[in-house]
């Protein structure tokens, strides 16, 4: 693990609303996390959980519809919810970088890519255009793109999803931004391509020294790049810790449910093809159910998970479980 | 049959739009001057003070004042009277109903000819698509005031000669965007299984490509209104439009020209119903528009957008 | 095992519209694939994008009419069948697509979708009712779901449906395209539980598209291996996952969890080329770490290597050696776990 210890980004009992004709979405329920500088922390959670509101919350950029009902978010010191807005634009994009799902429609495709990253260095590097263009041959290469000249000549649509996602990795890094927030980079690109993206995030983190919030629905994409991790379900966090040590012995009844329902090629014909399915339904973020929101569909339901929310309790080293099956 | 569902499905659609449009102010603007409007031309004979005068029966209030008989406003005539001495208001009030019955009838005739042409162009491609879209692009070119000519030329003036020479004049850009809706809508999914599954293309037409491909007609129809409404007015008030005795506030405000140092109120009132009724469909138009786009991907009825909450995500303390 | 759907140099070519003096060009998106495919039994097609798997399943159904080469299903060549005829033979194959919001037509309910197939086989009003209520029952679908809209469902619910609408009319083969890469993981598992339950139950042939190995892995009997356009290797999954022949497959193998370590795992460098611009010879020679100078001249064959295990490659003693030959290509993978931890 490879952390210091020097805390950049802490999140405290936030609390998140969408107003929605249908009613309100109770989006981010009591959500808790902090980040060390140059530590990487991985939010899995299936749709519903909350993890892509958490990460544009974390740079105020939610649509008018949302309400804040309780919580803080502090990076480096500073409140993000109560900086006022010419505050929170030297932190977007510089400070705090993101690189999202879909690099198709992150990128513009009416300009070519020299024009978006020159752009970027610009205005968050305060250089020059022919000292931007140079450094932004510096980071095409920092993130392995063969002909970084070639693909600064080239509009978007020129270039493979891959290609794309690495253009806005580099984009992301420009700034030496303290964190970077990924919202499911890999999710639209092939596995082999994943794979590449994933080590390069992975070297990428040792060189330039910066923290990194990890956006996804798969565990096998955590446990490749991140050192830690944090479970997400219906707006809360169930279970956060070391990534090797949730992986061997996960304590969430969730956590091992998603765990067990992940899909694994066959070692033998005996082998039975049904998986380990979760039972009842995705939650319904229009009306949680009181207690802990996993309840009906926990194995392990009892009486005081119906009524009491858990709060979170150690049960090892780093490793923090949000449920009443375990002492507090 | 089968157009039955589609039709159906069509106007569950249509109903599925308009519920949630009400929040809108715009919406409800606009929808209570149509509203307005509408009901004065439905019941024109009921609402208009003099309806006899309405129609075009001869008049005549023998006016003290001016020795044309146009009277202004008084208490026997809430507007006035126009030149042949019938009550303004009444003539107004039937000269709306005018404006209406044409402006409803090219735009149904511009959506049903736009819709068959484009839809079939979009959805068939190939020879069809050129074929039908080449005869769109002769009518497209044709503008609607020298073809309206040419039929009065032919055929002498009338409520019919405007008719056709608006109707054969507007379906084209419907047929365009019929076009390029079904261009769209072929490639889905769910039309590429149907026709997986042996569904015949009549059938795909009618049920799958006309209920999807609606929603932007649906805009264009309601600001057509109005800018039919406007064209008929203007062709009207060149004389090639309806005519008397046919109450048509183009006329009206053709008549009113020469007059209007000294009858005022005699441009005046025409021009504002007509600008209401112009205004109230371009609003029905733009607020539908805000709402269907390709924001919801899929069918008007999927969850519209959100209302506007006073509260967005700005620093808390400010 | 009795061969259900027999695919026999199936090729589909799409034409790319050039100047008019010019020779024309061809997207060769399938070139010449053959396989088998078992009755009974689930057979899986991975691949990336870009290898035409998706394109292979459309002409398979003849949803894309294909270019050339033939489908032949239980002993009836379906690829050229007319009217009548089509139609009944359509009735055998249905198509479950990957998203499962736009495989249905937003403006119909529930009812419509799934009775739609039967509307088509002209089954009488009376009876489709039932069929289609039978078919949601089978998908674990209670019956107030008739009058529901796509917008009203959850992406699970959804693909249930375009489920039930695929075996409505009581097919006998289904291609899934994806059915499951749009739905979270619990769903996934629940899903891919429902069609395992299917197949036993109606005795289903299932030819299963995916770029997810882990799921192929699991569901599927059989694999075929596709690269831009052709078939690299086919084999019964337990003996592709144990010991893939094929570099490529290999490269696809090294990014799963607790791989076999029967192979030199390695990450692939670069970028798959066009499928416009394929490479000379093997398609796959320019990325390929155990290329040699045949490679770019002559295009392998498939080929038995062992038992049922097929495999189209010029060097299969060198990759079984574990001779690279180009290092640039060829970036290791730690054996076995292949740099990733297991979950228990």
């Amino acid at each position: 693990m490879s952390h210091d210890g020097t805390e950049l980004l802490r999140v405290t009992d936030l609390s998140l609303d969408y107003a929605s004709p249908q009613g309100i979405i109770h989006a981010l329920n009591g959500v808790n996390i902090t980040l060390n500088r140059s530590q990487l922390l991985g939010i899995v959670g299936e749709s519903g959980s909350g993890k892509s509101t958490l990460a544009y919350a974390l740079i105020r950029l939610l649509p008018r519809n949302a309400v804040v009902r309780s919580g803080e978010i502090l990076f480096d010191g500073k409140s993000i919810l109560d900086a006022p807005e010419k505050e929170l634009k030297d932190i977007r994009g510089k400070k705090i970088s993101m690189v999202f799902q879909d690099p198709m429609t992150s990128l513009n495709p009416l300009f070519k890519v020299r024009d978006q990253i020159v752009r970027v260095l610009e205005l968050h590097r305060q250089v020059d255009k022919k000292a931007a263009g140079r450094l932004a041959i510096d980071f095409l290469k920092a993130v392995e793109l063969p002909d970084p000249e070639q693909v600064l000549d080239s509009y978007p649509f020129q270039l493979s999803g891959g290609m794309q996602q690495r253009v806005m990795i580099a984009m992301a890094l420009s700034t030496q931004p303290d964190l970077i927030i990924a919202d499911e980079p890999t999710s639209a690109v092939d596995a082999t391509i994943q794979v590449q993206i994933l080590e390069l995030l992975s070297r990428l983190r040792h060189e330039h020294q910066f923290s990194m919030l990890f956006i996804t629905h798969s565990l096998e994409v955590v446990s490749a790049v991140c050192d830690s991790v944090a479970v997400m379900y219906a707006g809360s966090m169930v279970e956060t810790g070391n990534v090797s040590d949730i992986f061997s012995s996960p304590k969430h009844p969730y956590t091992q449910a998603l765990m067990a329902a992940i899909p694994r090629p066959r070692k033998s014909a005996e082998e039975a093809k049904r998986l380990k399915s979760i039972s009842g339904s995705p939650p319904d973020l229009l009306s949680l159910p009181p207690g802990c929101k996993f309840n009906p569909r926990c194995p392990y339901v009892f009486d005081r998970c119906r009524t009491e929310d858990p709060s979170f309790r150690k049960v090892g080293p780093g490793h923090e479980v949000a449920c009443h099956l375990y002492k507090e | 049959m089968k157009v039955q569902g589609a039709v159906g499905r069509t106007v569950g659609g249509f109903a599925r739009t308009l519920r949630p449009l009400f929040r809108e102010k715009m919406f409800v603007a606009g929808f209570i001057m149509v509203g307005a409007m509408v009901f004065i031309a439905v019941f024109a004979p009921w609402v208009s003070p003099y309806p006899a005068q309405g129609e075009g029966q001869t008049a005549v209030t023998t006016c003290p004042q001016s020795a044309a008989g146009i009277c202004p406003p008084s208490l026997a005539h809430l507007f006035g009277t126009e030149q042949t001495g019938r009550d303004l208001m009444s003539r107004i009030f039937f000269g709306i109903r005018t404006s209406i019955e044409i402006s409803v009838l090219v735009v149904l005739l511009a959506t049903a000819i736009g819709l068959a042409v484009g839809l079939t162009a979009g959805y068939f491609g190939g020879v069809i698509d050129e074929a039908l879209m080449r005869v769109t692009d002769v009518f497209l070119s044709f503008p609607h005031l020298i073809l309206a000519l040419v039929i009065v030329a032919v055929l002498g003036p009338g409520f019919t000669d405007v008719l056709y020479a608006l109707g054969f004049t507007w379906w084209p850009s419907f047929a365009r965007l019929a076009r390029a809706q079904a261009l769209e809508i072929r490639n889905r999914p769910y039309v590429v299984i149907a026709k997986a599954s042996g569904v015949s293309n009549r059938s795909i037409l009618l049920r799958h490509i006309l209920p999807n491909a609606i929603s932007p007609l649906l805009v264009m129809i309601s600001v057509d209104l109005g800018a039919v409404v406007l064209a008929e007015a203007g062709l009207s008030f060149l004389g090639l439009g309806v005519r008397p005795p046919t109450a048509d506030l183009g006329v009206i405000i053709a008549e009113s020209a020469n007059q209007i140092t000294t009858a005022w109120w005699y441009a005046l009132f025409p021009g504002i119903f007509l600008v209401i009724l112009v205004l109230g469909f371009n609003l029905l138009g733009d607020s539908i528009r805000d709402r269907v786009d390709p924001r919801l991907r899929g069918f008007i009825g999927a969850p519209m957008g959100l209302p506007s909450v006073k509260n967005p995500l700005a620093p808390r303390r400010k | 095992m009795t061969t259900l759907v027999s695919v026999e140099s199936l090729a589909k070519y799409f034409p790319v519209s050039r100047l008019p003096l010019t020779k024309k060009q061809y997207i060769r998106a399938v070139d010449g694939v053959s396989f088998e495919i078992g009755a009974n039994t689930v057979f899986g097609l991975v691949g990336e994008s870009g290898s035409g798997k998706s394109t292979l399943g459309m002409s398979m159904l003849r949803i894309l009419e294909p270019t050339s080469g033939r489908v032949v299903m239980d002993g009836v060549d379906t690829t050229h069948l007319k009217g009548k005829e089509r139609a009944k033979w359509s009735s055998q194959m249905s198509y479950v697509y990957q998203n499962p919001v736009s495989s249905l037509d937003p403006a119909w309910t529930v009812e419509q979708s799934v009775s739609e197939p039967l509307a088509a086989a002209d089954v009488p009003s009376k009876e489709r009712r039932e069929r289609v209520l039978q078919a949601l029952d089978a998908v674990g679908l209670p019956q107030y779901f008739l009058g529901r809209y796509p917008h009203e469902l959850s992406g699970g619910q959804s693909q249930r449906v375009a489920i039930a609408r695929a075996l409505v009319r009581r097919p006998r083969f289904i291609i899934l395209d994806e059915p499951t890469s749009a739905l979270d993981v619990s769903i996934q598992a629940q899903l891919l539980n429902l069609l395992m339950d299917l197949q036993a139950e109606f005795g289903l042939t299932y030819f299963y598209i995916s770029h997810d190995l882990s799921v192929v892995g699991r569901v599927c009997d059989r694999i075929a291996v596709m690269y831009l356009g052709k078939v690299v290797e086919v084999a019964d999954a337990l003996d592709l996952f144990a010991s893939p022949l094929h570099p490529y497959s290999q490269a696809l193998l090294s990014t799963t969890q607790g791989r076999s370590s029967s192979y030199l795992g390695f990450r692939l460098t670069g970028e798959p080329p066009s499928p416009r611009n394929p490479p000379s010879g093997c398609r796959f020679n320019t990325r390929c770490p155990y290329a040699t100078s045949i490679c770019s001249k002559e295009e392998p064959k498939l080929t038995e290597a062992k038992g049922t295990h097929f495999v189209a490659c010029h060097n299969l003693d060198l990759v079984a050696k574990g001779k690279v030959q180009v290092q640039g290509n060829f970036r290791p993978v730690e054996a076995a776990q292949g740099g990733q931890r297991e979950a228990n």
